[in-house]
Formats: structure tokens, C-alpha cells, sequence
């Protein structure tokens, strides 16, 4: 089951003290899935790694259920993330070491002894789920870059997270595995309702989504209610 | 309570002082160690990190052993050379000589390296073999040789002294008969002709030798037709006997009555005309050539302390071999001091190497470190990650070090063995596995450094790296 969110007066700012990111209000309800789209370097992504707690705002307040991220520190945010957050990244960031099993199931790495057989278990479903069963023992350099991108989707439903966080996920692959991607990835999120935010260029990911907002020069321009 | 405890450690065996002691040494590492890396699972990751820039990380090991090596292979010779040199004097209580240098004589008589010393004559001989405190007194005899073998005039008693009951054959009898030491490649029955000085020339049975006294490679001019002129032509020695192994330098010496030694220079026997055939003291003094050391033997200790006083005049000088050495070895200490720290500075600069390597190599490893922030590792699973790596390379560096130190140590070991006979037996000892303790437990603190250079990074710069 998902998260609601509400972000109101979010204001985050860069380095020298430029505004990157302003929302004055932004709502999801329990397992809505948003589209986020706009031209690169509008503040896309710093708006989804606000949501995930890796940037900490200047101002303004970012509620998951009842939890407000801005209030936590950075142990507690780490742990928000660890049970709640599934992050999927443009790029798989796989360990190429590691067979895509372990790949899948590297949060039980950190997570508490007596989670880390459930993870391991959920990761071999969610690879199964995503037609890896077969290989996912096997050496994950030698996978496509369309069977990686799953294997990460796998990693971040490891923990049957109740917020999914995509950053472009379909953004290095052809049209044939975007596809089958874009179905499996929703189509999870759906069965599960799990609340996503995900981040792309793609009309097709876009048009499948529940809702669709646009930020520019980091301003969200459209659509920030439910 | 400080004192109990200093009871405590001295009732302690040595074994359990250094089983402790290496454990106190290792404790800060141990306690890091559980501390960072209760309650995750980080075997995986770290493997992982260790194939990702493998031949990094091997660089890294190899040099962390080629500093760990340096130490452990000083350590470990310097306490061979130390054990074989002694155990070479065991036999020598106390030698009499002519006054002059006791190094050069402990080398001569004990270490049998050529050298040139004054000789003592047959009053003061006898003087030594008739004290009634003494059980043994064995002229030596030196300055020939054969095939690079040292020839040393001696008594048959000083044999089985040296080595105990002969491993074959029987003790000389005659003037032209030898006993050879354990690695000596002559057999029984065969002839040699000597040759003087320590000339590795080309001497063969009955052909060919050099001819000296007392000195060395000082005749070793070859005539015309390749003959050397310093063969002891028309004396040969017949081997009758072969001694047990020593681990000593005597093993590659071939004995011979110093009657024999006297008799191929030209020289009297020791004995009158009247009793020319006879081998061993007493001696006349009148037909004493002379003798450049005298080993003695007593069978109380306070009698040798007397002899030593009793002998140090102004015509001879006594001295405790293992005295000598123990001066010696105070040389050594400063050399292998000296060693030691150039050992401590390389260890120290192979550190601070080793420690900005693992920085570099976080960075390079920084969009993994990123990725696990961002799957919600804490920060302290993080940080135990990269110590769990970098204490992972330097405990794989440091164990490989000690066995490449051993194992060096053991080598050269043999080679100076196979050139001296002095027996350097190398093993493991509880120093080096100190060294290495201390090594890693101040390397893998220190490591802690990078980790935290780690966590430090904010992980979205990282995340966003291409």
C-alpha cells in the first residue's frame, strides 16, 4: 500500500545560493503514479531526490503519510529510505561483480538480520516477475541493458516499498525493451499500489501515467494538485 | 592494583606474555572491527570492491608486503646470524693466542678465515696443557687447503670434541692422515696433495696444490705450464674418517695432526729426533714451531675465568670466543638498529602511500558508495564498507609480507649457510608476528580516514557522475 504526499513551499537551493527547485503545493494520493516531465536541467531530478531525501530543502515541508522528511535527520531519512523508498535510476548502477540476484537483494546487506531472508525472497519474485529467473545467477555484465534496468527495478522492489522513485528509467534503452519495461514497472506498481513519482522524456511512459506535471526553469508549471 | 598486575604478566609463560601481547596489539583493530560491522553483511560488498580495481589492489598489497617483508625478513636474520655464529662458538671456551686482535683470532680459530697472526711457542704449550685445571689443550694449525677446504693442524682429542664420535672411519694415526668435515667431497680412502694459502684453484688428487702458512692467496702465481707454484708437492694426506655434521664452518674443514701441517712446511714435528713418529702432546718446546691459537678446555667455569686471567700477559692473550661475539653482535645491534629504522620509514612511507592509494580509490568507487546512500545505507554501514576493504588489503598485504619476509630470510639463509657452514636456521618468531600486528592494527586505525573522506561525500554528486 502507498504513501500520500504533500509538499508545500519547497524551495531548494544550489551551492551559490540559486534557486534550483520552487513547489508551492504538490499532492499524490496512496498509490497515484506521476509523471514528471520538462527540458533537461528544469529541476526534474532535484525535485525527485528531494522527495527521496537526498537533497534537504532551503525551506518548505515534504510529508509522506505522516512523515516529514524535512524534520528527520540524516540517519533517520537513511532508514525512511531504507524501509519506504525505491529508487531506479537512468543508469542500472549495478554491482558487476555480483550475480543479478545479489544485485537485486543488495539493501539486505544493511537491513536487520531478521529482514534479510524476506528481501532475498521478494528480490528472486520481483526477478522471476520481470522474466530473470533464469539468469539471475548468472554474471550481470553479460545481461542487456534492458535485462540491467530490471534487474534494478528488482533491487528497489526488494523491499515492497510503498513509494517507487524513477529518475528516467527508460531513458538508455531501445523502444522494444522501454516498453516491455514500462509495462512491467507500472504494471507493479499498480498490483502492489504503490505511489510513484517518475521522472521522464518519454510520451509513451508519460501517457500511461495517472497524472503528468511539467517543471520549468524550476517551477512547476501544470498539475500539481490530485 | 599496577603491581598485582605486573605479578600477574610475570607469572605468565613467555608464550602466554607474547600470545598477549600480539592480542593487545591487535585489540584496536578487533574492536573496530566488531563494532563496525555488527549486524550487517558485508563479506559480498567488500569481495566485490576487491575484484573492481583488482590489479589496484594488488599494487597495493605488494607494496604493503614488500615494507611488512623488509622488517620481518631483518628480524629474522639477524636472529639466525646471531643463533648459528653462537652455536659455532659452543665448542670454543676459551682460546689462547698471541697478543693481538681477538676478533681477528675468533675468526680464525672459530670461523677458520684466513688471516695473519703471531704464533706461541712450545714453553708457553706446555705451560697451558700441564695446568691441572685444564682437561683440553689443542693446538691449531692453518694456512693450507684443498679445493677451497681448509686444512687445520690439530690433535685427535680437539676432533672428538668438536664433533663427538666420528660418523665413519677412524681418527689419524700418522703424520699423512686426515679426518674431513661433513660437507667435505672426499671419501675415505682417497689421497689429496695440500695446498697453501685458501686458493680455489684447480688441484687435483696427486697433481696439482698450493703451498702456504699462515696467510692466504699471497703464492698463487701460476708458472707456464697452469701449475701453480705453491703446491706442497710430494706430501699427501690420506682421509681415514669423516666428522658428524657441526652447522659450523669446521664442517668444510679437513683436520689433519699438526705434525703433518709442521712437517709439509719444512718444518720440526713438535717432537724430538728421538721421537719423531709420535703424534699429539706433550710437545718439546725446542721442536715447537709454534702455534697461532690454542682452544681450551676446562671442565669448571671459574677455572676458565682463572685461565683467562692467568693467560692474558704480555706473551699471550686469553679470550671467551662467545665474549668476543657478544661485542660483535652489540655492532650488529646498532647495524640492525640502523636497518630497523630505515625498515620503520619505509613501512611509514609505504603507509602514507597506501592510505592516499585507498582515498583515490574511493573516489573511483564513489558512485557505488552514493548508490548504497541512496538505498538507505546508514552512514556507519557505509563507512564500515571502505574500512572493511582498506583493513582487508592491509591485513592480506601484511600477511603476505611476512611469509615473503620468511621466506627471503630463509633463502638468503641458505645461501650464507652453503658459503660458511655456519647453520642459520630461520623460523618464525614472535617479534615479527609483533611487527605485523603492530603494522595493522596502526594501518587499518589510520584506514579509518578514507571512511570517513567517505561518508563525507554528498552522495548526489556522486549519483550524478557519468
Amino acid at each position: 500500500m502507498g504513501c500520500s504526499l504533500a509538499v508545500s513551499d519547497l524551495l531548494v537551493k544550489g551551492d551559490d545560493d540559486r534557486t534550483l527547485l520552487q513547489v508551492e503545493r504538490l499532492s499524490l494520493a496512496k498509490g497515484e503514479i506521476l509523471g514528471l516531465r520538462g527540458p533537461s536541467g528544469a529541476g526534474k531530478s532535484t525535485l525527485l531526490y528531494t522527495l527521496a531525501g537526498l537533497v534537504k530543502p532551503a525551506a518548505g515541508s515534504v510529508l509522506w503519510d505522516n512523515n516529514e522528511l524535512t524534520a528527520l535527520n540524516s540517519k533517520d531519512r537513511a532508514r525512511f529510505r531504507q524501509n519506504s523508498i525505491g529508487l531506479i535510476f537512468q543508469d542500472a548502477f549495478l554491482f558487476e561483480e555480483l550475480s543479478p540476484r545479489d544485485n537485486a537483494a543488495l539493501v539486505s546487506a544493511f537491513a536487520p538480520a531478521r529482514e534479510r531472508r524476506t528481501i532475498r525472497e521478494k528480490a528472486d519474485a520481483a526477478l522471476s516477475m520481470l522474466g530473470l529467473g533464469s539468469s539471475s545467477t548468472g554474471d550481470v555484465s553479460k545481461l542487456s541493458g534492458g535485462e540491467r534496468q530490471r534487474v534494478s527495478i528488482a533491487r528497489a522492489l526488494s523491499r515492497q516499498p510503498s513509494i517507487l522513485l524513477a529518475d528516467e528509467p527508460t531513458a538508455s534503452l531501445d523502444r522494444k525493451t522501454a516498453d516491455r519495461l514500462i509495462e512491467d514497472l507500472l504494471g507493479s506498481c499498480r498490483a502492489t499500489e504503490t505511489t510513484a513519482v517518475i521522472v521522464s522524456h518519454d510520451p509513451y511512459l508519460l501517457e500511461r501515467t495517472d497524472r503528468i506535471i511539467t517543471i520549468e526553469d524550476g517551477q512547476m508549471s501544470s498539475g500539481g494538485e490530485a | 592494583m599496577l603491581h598485582s598486575l605486573e605479578n600477574l604478566w610475570y607469572s605468565l609463560s613467555p608464550l602466554y606474555q607474547d600470545l598477549l601481547f600480539t592480542l593487545v596489539l591487535l585489540l584496536p583493530t578487533l574492536v573496530l572491527g566488531l563494532y563496525l560491522t555488527r549486524s550487517f553483511s558485508l563479506r559480498p560488498l567488500v569481495q566485490s570492491l576487491m575484484l573492481r580495481y583488482r590489479w589496484t589492489n594488488l599494487v597495493l598489497i605488494l607494496l604493503i608486503a614488500v615494507s611488512v617483508g623488509l622488517g620481518v625478513g631483518l628480524i629474522t636474520q639477524e636472529r639466525g646470524l646471531r643463533k648459528g655464529t653462537a652455536q659455532a662458538t659452543d665448542k670454543f671456551d676459551l682460546v689462547i693466542s698471541a697478543p693481538g686482535s681477538e676478533i681477528t683470532m675468533l675468526l680464525a680459530s672459530v670461523f677458520l678465515q684466513p688471516s695473519d697472526v703471531a704464533l706461541l711457542d712450545g714453553e708457553t704449550f706446555n705451560r697451558i696443557a700441564n695446568d691441572n685445571r685444564v682437561d683440553l689443550a689443542a693446538p691449531l694449525a692453518f694456512g693450507d687447503s684443498y679445493n677451497g677446504a681448509p686444512i687445520v693442524g690439530t690433535i685427535t682429542a680437539f676432533l672428538e670434541h668438536l664433533a663427538g664420535p666420528l660418523e665413519s672411519g677412524r681418527l689419524f694415526e700418522h703424520e699423512q692422515e686426515a679426518v674431513v668435515g661433513a660437507l667435505v667431497p672426499l671419501k675415505t680412502g682417497e689421497h689429496f696433495t695440500p695446498a697453501h694459502g685458501f686458493e680455489d684453484g684447480a688441484h687435483d688428487d696427486h697433481d696439482h696444490g698450493s703451498h702456504g702458512h699462515g696467510d692466504h692467496n699471497d703464492h698463487a702465481e701460476e708458472d707456464e705450464a697452469g701449475e701453480t707454484d705453491n703446491i706442497h708437492h710430494g706430501f699427501d694426506y690420506e682421509v681415514v674418517g669423516r666428522m658428524k655434521p657441526t652447522g659450523t664452518p669446521w664442517d668444510q674443514a679437513i683436520l689433519v695432526p699438526v705434525e703433518g701441517v709442521w712437517a709439509v712446511h719444512g718444518l720440526s714435528n713438535g717432537h724430538a729426533p728421538s721421537d719423531r713418529d709420535r703424534l699429539g702432546p706433550p710437545y718439546h718446546p725446542e721442536y715447537f714451531p709454534g702455534t697461532p691459537a690454542i682452544i681450551v678446555k676446562s671442565q669448571q667455569l671459574w677455572a676458565n675465568y682463572a685461565l683467562r686471567s692467568d693467560f692474558t700477559t704480555a706473551e699471550s692473550m686469553a679470550f671467551f670466543p662467545g665474549e668476543v661475539l657478544t661485542r660483535l653482535y652489540s655492532v650488529m645491534g646498532d647495524i640492525r638498529q640502523a636497518m630497523s629504522l630505515m625498515a620503520v620509514i619505509t613501512e611509514v612511507l609505504v603507509t602514507a602511500g597506501v592510505l592516499t592509494g585507498l582515498v583515490m580509490l574511493t573516489r573511483l568507487l564513489g558512485r557505488r558508495f552514493a548508490l548504497l546512500k541512496a538505498l538507505g545505507a546508514p552512514d556507519r554501514f557505509v563507512f564500515a564498507l571502505v574500512w572493511c576493504y582498506a583493513t582487508t588489503l592491509i591485513l592480506t598485504g601484511a600477511l603476505t609480507g611476512f611469509g615473503l619476509g620468511y621466506l627471503t630470510s630463509k633463502g638468503l639463509s641458505a645461501l650464507i649457510t652453503e658459503h660458511t657452514s655456519i647453520l642459520i636456521d630461520v623460523a618464525p618468531g614472535w617479534a615479527e608476528v609483533h611487527l605485523v600486528a603492530a603494522f595493522t592494527s596502526l594501518t587499518a586505525t589510520l584506514a579509518l580516514l578514507p571512511a570517513w573522506l567517505t561518508i563525507r561525500r554528498p552522495a548526489l554528486e556522486d549519483l550524478r557522475q557519468n
